[in-house]
C-alpha cells in the first residue's frame, strides 16, 4: 500500500504540472518547454526557504509562486512576441538559463551537490510526516489546480485563449491584445507549476539541479500529449500513465538482466501506439 | 483502449496491494532480501551495469552451502532520477520486503536514505563523498575513498617533485568541486600555489585557459571530469605541448580514446587487483570494486550475527559492522568511520598500454 502512496504522491504533483502546461499548450496553443525551470524554481524556494530560512512550507509555495510570477511577467514579455517554433526555442533557452543558475549559484543553490534534509509540510503543529497524509494534501492541491484550469477553461478570458489558439491574427483584429492574454497565462501557469515543485522538494527531501533540465520539460509535454491537449482530465490522465506505466513494467518478470533495458523498450513501444491509435491524446480536444 | 489501459492499472495495483509473506519452513534458512538501486538504463547504465557484475560476483564467491542465511538480490533500474529512485525504493521495501538496500551516487543515496530510515532499513550507498559528511542516519553507511588520502597523497607527490604551481580543472557535477577545492586548500596551505577553474558538462573548450596557465608558469595540471569531456580536456593539452607526465587526471578510469591517456597517473580509488578486473570482465570498472565490497560486508555481517536458524535483527548488524571497525576489502583496508562512512584508501594509478593499472608505491 505504502508503495501505491508513493506513486500516488508523484502522480499529484505530475498532474499539477501537466495541468499548469496545458494551461499554456493546449488552451494558448503556445509551446513552452519552460515549465521545468518553473518547476525547480519552487522547489528550490521550498527548498531553500526551509532548510535556510527556516520558513515554513506553505509560506515557501507563496515565495515560489510569486519569484516564478516576476520571472515569467519579465520572460513572457518577451514570449508574447512570438509564436511557434520560435516561441519552442525561446522558452527552451529560460530552462537551459535556469538550469545553469541553479547549478552554478553555488552560495544559494549548494550547486551540483544540492539541497537535502527538507522537511515536510506542517499545520498549527501537525507534521505531515507520514506518506498517507501527505498524498492527502498533494490531493487537495491537485483538485484546486483542477478546478482553476476548469474555471478558466469555462471563462470568457479561457474563450479568448482558445480564439488565440486557433487563430491569433483574427483574435487580433476583433480587438483583443493578444500579447496580454499570451503574458497572463504564462505567468499563472508558471505560478503554479511552483506549487508542484514545492511539493517535489519536501517529498523527496533531496533536490538538485539535474532533475529540473530541458528533458524533465519534455517529459511534461510528453504527458499532455499522451493525455489529450486542452483537457483538464487529459492531463491528469497523461500524468496517471506516464507515471504508472513504468512501474507496471517492473512486475512482468522480465529476464533479469535485460529487464532494464527491455522495460524502456516496451513502454517506448507503448508510448508509440497510444500515438498512433490517439494521435490527439486520449482526451484530447485538438491536435498540434 | 482506454478500458484495457484501466484494467492493467486495476490489475497491478491489486498485485502491489498484496502481502507477499514468507513464513520459512522450519529448519529451512531465513532470506535476506537486498535490494539495489542503480542506474540500467539512460545515460549511467554502463557504471550501472558495472557495479550489477560486481554484486552478483561478490554473491558468487560469499555465498556457500556452509552460510546460516540465504541470500536474494532484486535490482530495479532508477534511470539516476530522483523521483524514480524514490518509486523504486518505496516498491524495494514495501513490495519486495528487502532487509537491505544498496544505492550508487550520493545523489540517490540521499533520496534513499530518509525512505530507509524510516522503514529502520539498513541502507548502502557507493559514494564520492568527503568522508568528514554529516552521516545521513543510524541505517545508512556511505562508502567510498577517503579525500583526505587522496589530499596528502598528492601532496606528497607534488612536494616530491618540488612543484610549486598547479592548476586545477574540476567538473561542476556532483562532488568534484568540493573535492577539487579541499585539494587546492591542501596544497596552498603548504605553500603550493593553485589556480582552479571550474566548467560545466557542455564545455567544449578549455584552450583559452589553458595557454593563460601554462603562460604564467603553472607546471603541473590537474583535472577531474568525466569522459567525453576529460578526453577534449586532455586532447587540449597535449595541443599546447603539455605532456601526460605533467598531468594529473582524475574521473572515471578513461574515455574511447585509450592513447591519449597512455602513461597518465592520478590517485584514486583502488580498483581492485588485475585478477578482480579480469573476473569482472570489464574494461571500465567503474567503481564496481567498491560495490563488491559492500556486497562482501553484507553478507559477511549478516553471517556473523546470526543464530538459531533466525533472521539477523538490523540493529544486530548495525552493532557488528560499527564494532568490527574494519574489513579487507577489494578496494584496500575499509575502516568504519564514527560517522557511518566506511573509508577505502586511495591508489595511484596509471593508464599502461591501454589498461588501468595501480601502481605500489
Amino acid at each position: 500500500m505504502e508503495y501505491l502512496i508513493n506513486l500516488a504522491i508523484l502522480f499529484g504533483i505530475y498532474s499539477m504540472l501537466a495541468l499548469s502546461l496545458n494551461l499554456v499548450v493546449g488552451m494558448s496553443g503556445l509551446v513552452s518547454l519552460a515549465q521545468a525551470a518553473f518547476y525547480g524554481i519552487g522547489a528550490y524556494a521550498t527548498a531553500i526557504g526551509m532548510t535556510s530560512l527556516g520558513l515554513g512550507f506553505f509560506t515557501t509555495i507563496l515565495l515560489g509562486m510569486v519569484i516564478n510570477a516576476l520571472i515569467a511577467f519579465v520572460v513572457g514579455k518577451i514570449l508574447s512576441r512570438f509564436q511557434g517554433d520560435i516561441y519552442a526555442i525561446v522558452s527552451a533557452g529560460l530552462s537551459i538559463i535556469v538550469f545553469s543558475i541553479l547549478l552554478n549559484w553555488k552560495s544559494v543553490t549548494n550547486g551540483p551537490l544540492g539541497i537535502f534534509g527538507i522537511g515536510k509540510p506542517e499545520i498549527a503543529g501537525y507534521t505531515f510526516y507520514s506518506n498517507a497524509t501527505f498524498l492527502l494534501l498533494t490531493l487537495v492541491f491537485t483538485i484546486v489546480l483542477f478546478v482553476i484550469y476548469h474555471w478558466i477553461d469555462k471563462s470568457s478570458f479561457g474563450r479568448v485563449l482558445k480564439a488565440l489558439r486557433e487563430d491569433e491574427k483574427l483574435t487580433q483584429s476583433m480587438g483583443y491584445k493578444t500579447k496580454y492574454y499570451k503574458s497572463v497565462i504564462f505567468v499563472l501557469s508558471a505560478a503554479l507549476s511552483g506549487i508542484a515543485g514545492s511539493f517535489f522538494a519536501s517529498y523527496i527531501a533531496f533536490i538538485d539541479p539535474s532533475t529540473f533540465q530541458l528533458k524533465e520539460g519534455i517529459f511534461l509535454f510528453t504527458i499532455i500529449i499522451v493525455g489529450g491537449l486542452s483537457s483538464a482530465k487529459g492531463s491528469v490522465v497523461g500524468a496517471l500513465i506516464l507515471i504508472s506505466l513504468p512501474e507496471i513494467l517492473r512486475f512482468i518478470g522480465l529476464p533479469y538482466e535485460t529487464a532494464a533495458q527491455m522495460q524502456q523498450i516496451i513502454y517506448g513501444a507503448m508510448l508509440l501506439l497510444m500515438m498512433v491509435f490517439k494521435p490527439q491524446g486520449l482526451f484530447g480536444k485538438y491536435r498540434m | 483502449m482506454k478500458k484495457f489501459l484501466l484494467s492493467i492499472m486495476i490489475a497491478t495495483s491489486l498485485t502491489a496491494c498484496g502481502e507477499k509473506t514468507e513464513t520459512p519452513k522450519e529448519n529451512e534458512k531465513p532470506v535476506v532480501k537486498i535490494g539495489v538501486v542503480l542506474p540500467l538504463s539512460g545515460s549511467y547504465a554502463a557504471t550501472g551495469e558495472a557495479q550489477k557484475k560486481a554484486m552478483l560476483l561478490a554473491l558468487d564467491d560469499n555465498v556457500k552451502e556452509s552460510n546460516k542465511n540465504k541470500y536474494a538480490i532484486i535490482f530495479e533500474d532508477n534511470q539516476m532520477m530522483p523521483s524514480k529512485t524514490a518509486a523504486v525504493t518505496n516498491k524495494l521495501i514495501n513490495i519486495d520486503k528487502v532487509d537491505v538496500l544498496s544505492s550508487f551516487f550520493s545523489a540517490q543515496g540521499f533520496v534513499v536514505a530518509p525512505i530507509a530510515e524510516r522503514h529502520k532499513v539498513l541502507h548502502f550507498c557507493n559514494t564520492w563523498e568527503s568522508e568528514n559528511i554529516k552521516p545521513l542516519g543510524a541505517y545508512t553507511f556511505l562508502q567510498g575513498t577517503s579525500w583526505e588520502d587522496l589530499y596528502q597523497k598528492y601532496l606528497k607527490y607534488f612536494n616530491d617533485k618540488e612543484i610549486k604551481k598547479v592548476a586545477l580543472f574540476s567538473i561542476n557535477s556532483g562532488a568534484n568541486y568540493e573535492f577539487a577545492k579541499g585539494l587546492q586548500n591542501e596544497l596552498n596551505k603548504n605553500g603550493i600555489i593553485t589556480a582552479h577553474e571550474d566548467y560545466n558538462l557542455e564545455t567544449r573548450d578549455f584552450r583559452i585557459l589553458i595557454q593563460k596557465y601554462k603562460s604564467q608558469g603553472y607546471e603541473y595540471f590537474w583535472s577531474v571530469g568525466f569522459p567525453p569531456v576529460i578526453d577534449i580536456i586532455l586532447k587540449q593539452m597535449h595541443e599546447l605541448g603539455i605532456s601526460n607526465s605533467n598531468i594529473f587526471a582524475l574521473g572515471t578510469e578513461a574515455g574511447s580514446e585509450y592513447d591519449l591517456y597512455e602513461g597518465l597517473k592520478f590517485y584514486g580509488m583502488n580498483s581492485g587487483s588485475s585478477e578482480f578486473k579480469e573476473r569482472l570482465n570489464a574494461k571500465q570498472t567503474y567503481a564496481a570494486s567498491v560495490s563488491y565490497d559492500i556486497m562482501t560486508l553484507i553478507i559477511n555481517s549478516f553471517e556473523a550475527v546470526a543464530k538459531d536458524n533466525k533472521k539477523p535483527q538490523i540493529a544486530d548488524v548495525i552493532n557488528h559492522i560499527k564494532s568490527k571497525g574494519s574489513y579487507d576489502c577489494v578496494s584496500g583496508g575499509c575502516k568504519v568511520l564514527p560517522n557511518n562512512f566506511i573509508v577505502n584508501p586511495a591508489a595511484l594509478r596509471k593508464f599502461e598500454n591501454g589498461e588501468l593499472v595501480d601502481i605500489k608505491e
